[in-house]
């Protein structure tokens, strides 16, 4: 009896959880249909054909498909694949070339653009493109205020004259305009189809518009592929848009899976699972070498760390003096940091990353840590016998290179000239706030262009956003403040790149930053793959892809 | 009782041995390690275990015998202070509770309900998020997490004693409740404390580990067994880095549950229940 | 009567613990002096301070702390559970995304548990003071000393790298399509479509997750196990079926075991608080896309109303769950009264 009374027992548990599981996260509204229940049912038709599938395993951080949203590093992987824009890089960073546009022309002054789109474009949902699509399509990107709104500062109009022509009138000229055009902020959208799905482009958009959920499982562009389905923490289906102009892609599908962990994503890559392991570790890119089948390839971002150390004597402490900041620079193994990161690191001479127009050559790091000079300038600094600093860390891979390792690298190597560091850990979001109001006194961050224009890099100079992250205000180095807002706005090539190696000739004089790394990681594929070229913008071109 | 309890049961003995163990490494590590466990060599990266590093070494080139020797001063400095302090709060919290009884008793014991019902990782994991990650905040959050059960026992305790008559008996011979509260029902409660707190040994490491792991704990470079296999795991062809320091923890904590074992069977039955 | 009243009083308790849960969430998440959401701005947004307040006003945290937490519990008490910070997305549509992978995650680790836990235990006990009996008894400390995110590492390795006859992390394989979402358990969803091969290929891959989360429970339900069964064997009417003749097996299956399983009961609710706590470092390993890597993240950005979600969702299943157990506690074993 007593065993009877256990099974039913055992069975009410099993009862119980099955029925009050769901029924507790059932939503007040009554629960509508969820994106995901939809995505799971187009998934389902599409292995049910002897398909061409492509699959990628990725360590994503998106959050959001919505092209006036999505701001983070993987986004563009999904949309560049449904969207077109007016430019788009082809191949690599060096091609900038035109999308949706067919030509354009400058005016003289440099603040006026005019494009002609290509004839014929369809979107997906077969609706024609016009220009009305782009006039709406940048109003929205604008007016959502996201995270790349500031993109469009210095847009001043936007007119459509007649179905294929977009006029854009700037406030002030902007060699890195084109560049910032290539953003999924500027993406262009079918607007009526999301207009049906609530979306806006009236200037209180980032109020009233909801489309955002919609477009996080759905897309409205014109690109090669469409989202089919969008599972968070598990995959993006993209699937292949039958209406797009160009030449057909090779997969009917593309799924990219979400994979956390870099060993697993190279395991299932060895077992067959999946056919490109975006997030590969300079360890495993090793044991990889040499494995049939399978090819590890670099990937040249234009991501840089580096070491910032606050001027503010009040935060710093001995740490804001300039001198003891040059013998930090002098006491940094850089070849010992490289060789943490992995292969293919180079280190620049300044914020400026190599491959962007007007960057220096990377440092020779061969002659480096300079220890005695260093010891000198502690000691000309009157700091002969070291001190103790707090030294924020933000807890993060960047590029496949463990933030905690690099902090630990560097405190041993600021121990020998007697710098004592108390590593503080942070969660990146938690130790950002600090890191912005400028109240760490030694900090190891990351900076992403937030477009590929070494304009985005000015950031870095004394009186600009991220130089006052380390209170270099301008008046600590004037000559350099001044030629930060100078050189932005310069048009000319050769002027350009001469302003610009001033700049970075000054920087290695006086700076608060120790530049460390400009990011290389490793993926791996299938080697019978072709035409994966890692394009650091979205990572790879999707359509470019095929298996033959 | 523990010659007893050897003889008994094998394993108890093989705990203690365990535990034994551990508990010179941690006195002497400092003095015997073969090398200083911060000391990065980049040349010696990822060597594999060897007459020279017995253990390997990591990713900075570190040697993980003299980490993992070193990391168990940590670990059981953690898991000993985390019973001892959440064992204080709720000795005083569950006495307190039982001795006033009547509405105060039902709100405190509400109360710690309240903890308990809360998924401990979760929680722990909230306040070393929200206080940010050290040593100390990762103990403030066990505690935080590990206090209630001693507050139960300490509470079923003191009812039961404040009924005794010698209790009744100083009462009314017009003890302050102070006095007997530190004279009489503390020292008959704190046995089963003191075992409770044998039987949870075990567990506070694993959950310190496991916060650890989370990158909750120590900042680095600290060697800490959780850090370090959360270290290795990213090194999959390199086994012995989160093999070695995995096998502290377990160990450990085998040693202290095979104690622990060994005493819950020692108890009788109906003290065994309350724990 | 007594169990009813029972039974109604810890309903109402319920309800305000999760008030309670919910207002110590928000006071450890909002003790810190950073602001979550401008920690979700981009690094250039940052300086921007008209996005900085607008993103504020935009979630209330321009406002006094009281008046933050009233606004959230107003909703909450609609039923409302907020917007994650971090994801955007309403907290109950994550929660239904995530909490189904969970939960048959767990309900497998509890399976586990419960059939090893009780085949090691009886067999333990029949045994007792043999070398059997020391090996299982050793088998269950491992199982509660074994951290489980370094045995998940070390299974997958060893199951899935090394010896390849286990499936990797995920709840299905890559070149399968997640069966239609009726449940959201992909077991049975797969089992409703007929889809034997999608259900083969689901069980495969909680195989190894499940064992890693149950490990904890089953040797805690070995233990139990053992000594309630001893405790059965050794009292006077298991002495007097004995002494009647009865075969041994006779005795124990018959007469014992029943008894000896009632305080198991009480170890498998206790048992499940834990698993969904061990979730958060098995699910991060096995790339389980549940509750547990959910929290995770939350509680690293102090994404308030995610981590409130969780934690009144896994309190209320853990109330829940106890309440049952407690209930069936006293219909099987008379001696229990409730207070």
């Amino acid at each position: 009896m007593k065993k009877t009374l256990l099974l039913v027992f055992l069975l009410l548990l099993l009862f119980a959880f099955a029925a009050c599981a769901p029924a507790e996260t059932t939503p007040p509204d009554g629960g509508d249909a969820t994106p995901e229940s939809e995505g799971t049912e187009g998934t389902e038709e599409a292995t049910a054909g002897g398909e061409k599938q492509l699959i990628i395993a990725v360590n994503p951080d998106y959050e959001s498909f919505d092209p006036a949203i999505a701001y983070e590093v993987y986004g563009m992987l999904v949309l560049h694949a449904c969207y077109d824009n007016l430019f788009e890089f082809q191949d690599s960073l060096e091609n900038l070339a035109l999308g949706a546009a067919e030509s354009y022309e400058v005016s003289e002054d440099g603040m006026t653009y005019t494009f002609k789109l290509k004839e014929g474009m369809v979107f997906a949902s077969g609706n024609p493109m016009t220009s009305a699509d782009v006039k709406w399509s940048f109003e929205r990107g604008i007016n959502m205020k996201g995270n790349g709104a500031f993109m469009g500062d210095g847009i001043v109009s936007i007119e459509t004259p007649d179905d294929l022509t977009v006029v854009i009138q700037l406030s002030a000229p902007d060699p890195s305009f084109p560049t910032k055009l290539s953003y999924n902020v500027f993406s262009i959208m079918d607007s009526a189809l999301a207009t049906e799905h609530g979306a806006t482009n009236a200037e209180n958009a980032a109020e009233v518009d909801t489309a955002k959920t919609w477009l996080d499982s759905n897309s409205a562009g014109s690109g090669p592929y469409y989202i089919e389905s969008y599972t968070p923490k598990v995959e993006v289906v993209l699937a292949r848009n039958e209406n797009y102009y160009g030449e057909a892609p090779y997969y009917d599908k593309i799924s990219i899976k979400t994979v956390v962990d870099s060993n697993t994503q190279v395991m299932m890559l060895q077992a067959g699972d999946v056919d490109i392991a975006m997030n590969v570790d300079p360890e495993q890119a090793k044991s990889l070498e040499g494995v049939e089948g399978i090819e590890v390839k670099d990937a040249q971002s234009l991501t840089v760390s580096f070491l910032l150390m606050n001027r503010d004597p009040e935060v710093g402490g001995p740490v804001a003096d300039p001198t003891v900041q040059k013998a930090i620079r002098l006491a940094l193994d850089y070849p010992g940091i490289q060789t943490i990161a992995g292969p293919g690191m180079v280190t620049p001479v300044a914020p400026f990353p190599i491959g962007l127009f007007g960057s220096l050559p990377a440092m020779d790091v061969s002659e480096y840590p300079k220890t005695e000079e260093a010891l000198a300038l502690m000691e000309e600094a009157g700091y002969a016998d070291g001190f103790t600093v707090d030294f924020y860390v933000p807890t993060t891979i960047v590029a496949g290179v463990d933030f905690s390792l690099l902090s630990q690298k560097i405190q041993s190597d600021l121990n020998t000239i007697g710098i004592q560091t108390n590593i503080i850990p942070e969660d990146v979001t938690i130790s950002l706030e600090t890191y912005r109001t400028g109240k760490q006194p030694l900090g190891l961050w990351y900076w992403n262009p937030d477009y590929p224009d070494n304009n985005s890099q000015l950031a870095f100079l004394p009186g600009q956003s991220v130089g006052l992250r380390a209170n270099w205000t301008a008046d600590m180095n004037p000559e350099l403040a001044e030629l930060a807002i100078e050189a932005a706005s310069i048009v000319d090539e050769d002027a350009r790149e001469e302003a610009f190696a001033t700049i970075q000739e000054m920087m290695q004089e006086d700076t608060p930053f120790a530049c460390l790394l400009q990011h290389t990681s490793q993926y791996a594929i299938d080697s019978s793959l072709q035409g994966v070229e890692y394009i650091d913008r979205y990572k790879f071109d999707l359509k470019a892809i095929s298996g033959e | 009782m523990i010659r007893r309890l050897i003889k008994q049961n094998r394993l108890f003995a093989i705990g203690l041995t365990l535990c034994a163990i551990w508990l010179i490494i941690a006195v002497i590590a400092p003095y015997v390690v073969p090398y200083d466990p911060l000391y990065q060599d980049l040349t010696a990266r990822f060597s594999s275990p060897s007459a020279e590093h017995w253990f390997g070494t990591d990713a900075l080139g570190r040697d993980i015998f003299s980490r993992v020797m070193t990391g168990s001063r940590i670990s059981i400095g953690a898991g000993l202070l985390t019973i001892v302090f959440a064992a204080a709060v709720g000795v005083i919290y569950g006495g307190i509770s039982g001795y006033a009884g009547g509405l105060i008793d039902e709100l405190m014991m509400r109360g710690s309900e309240l903890v308990q019902s809360f998924p401990t990782i979760i929680l722990a994991m909230v306040i070393c998020a929200a206080l940010g990650p050290s040593l100390y905040n990762a103990l403030i959050a066990m505690v935080v997490v590990w206090w209630p059960n001693y507050a139960r026992v300490m509470r079923s305790m003191v009812i039961q004693v404040k009924s005794n008559e010698y209790v009744e008996a100083s009462k009314s011979l017009g003890a302050s409740r102070f006095r007997i509260f530190f004279k009489e029902i503390l020292p008959n409660s704190i046995g089963s404390i003191v075992v409770l707190g044998t039987v949870d040994f075990g567990n506070a490491i694993l959950l310190f580990a496991g916060l650890s792991y989370l990158g909750l704990g120590s900042p680095p470079p600290t060697p800490e067994w959780g850090l370090m296999v959360s270290e290795g795991s990213d090194y999959f062809q390199h086994w012995w880095m989160a093999s070695f320091p995995g096998l502290g923890i377990l160990t450990m904590s085998m040693g202290a549950n095979f104690i622990g074992d060994g005493v819950r069977d020692f108890l009788d039955p109906k003290l065994r229940k309350e724990l | 009567m007594d169990m009813l009243k029972y039974v109604v009083r810890r309903l109402f308790f319920l309800f305000f613990l999760m008030i309670g849960i919910s207002l110590v969430v928000f006071l450890i998440s909002h003790a810190v002096p950073s602001d979550p959401v401008v920690a979700n701005l981009s690094q250039r947004n940052l300086d921007n301070e008209e996005m900085v307040a607008a993103f504020k006003e935009k979630w209330g945290l321009d406002q006094p702390l009281y008046k933050q937490y009233l606004i959230y519990l107003k909703g909450l008490l609609q039923g409302d559970l907020g917007i994650s910070i971090r994801t955007q997305r309403n907290v109950i549509d994550d929660l239904k995304l995530y909490f189904p992978a969970t939960i048959e995650l767990s309900l497998f680790g509890i399976v586990f548990a419960v059939i090893f836990g009780m085949l090691f235990g009886v067999i333990s006990a029949i045994k007792r003071n043999t070398v059997v009996d020391q090996i299982l008894r050793g088998v269950s400390v491992f199982g509660v000393s074994v951290p489980s995110f370094w045995l998940a590492l070390i299974l997958l390795y060893i199951f899935y790298l090394v010896l390849g006859i286990v499936p990797g992390p995920g709840r299905i394989s890559t070149h399968l399509a997640a069966p239609m979402a009726v449940t959201g358990f992909y077991t049975i969803d797969a089992l409703i479509m007929g889809d034997w091969p999608l259900f083969w290929d689901a069980v495969r891959h909680l195989l190894l997750p499940g064992a890693c989360l149950g490990m904890f429970t089953m040797g805690l339900i070995t233990r139990t196990t053992r000594s309630s069964l001893l405790e059965v064997l050794s009292m006077d009417y298991i002495r007097t079926a004995r002494s009647k003749g009865l075969r041994e097996k006779a005795v124990i299956v018959g007469h014992a075991l029943g008894n000896a399983l009632i305080p198991v009961i009480t170890v498998i609710g206790v048992g499940f608080g834990n698993l969904l706590g061990g979730m958060v470092l098995v699910e991060t390993i096995f790339a389980w896309p549940g509750i547990g890597q959910y929290a995770f993240q939350a509680a690293k950005m102090l994404d308030f109303p995610a981590i409130v979600g969780v934690a009144l969702l896994i309190s209320l299943n853990y109330v829940v769950l106890n309440l049952i157990v407690d209930v069936l506690y006293g219909a099987l074993d008379p001696r229990v009264r409730y207070r």
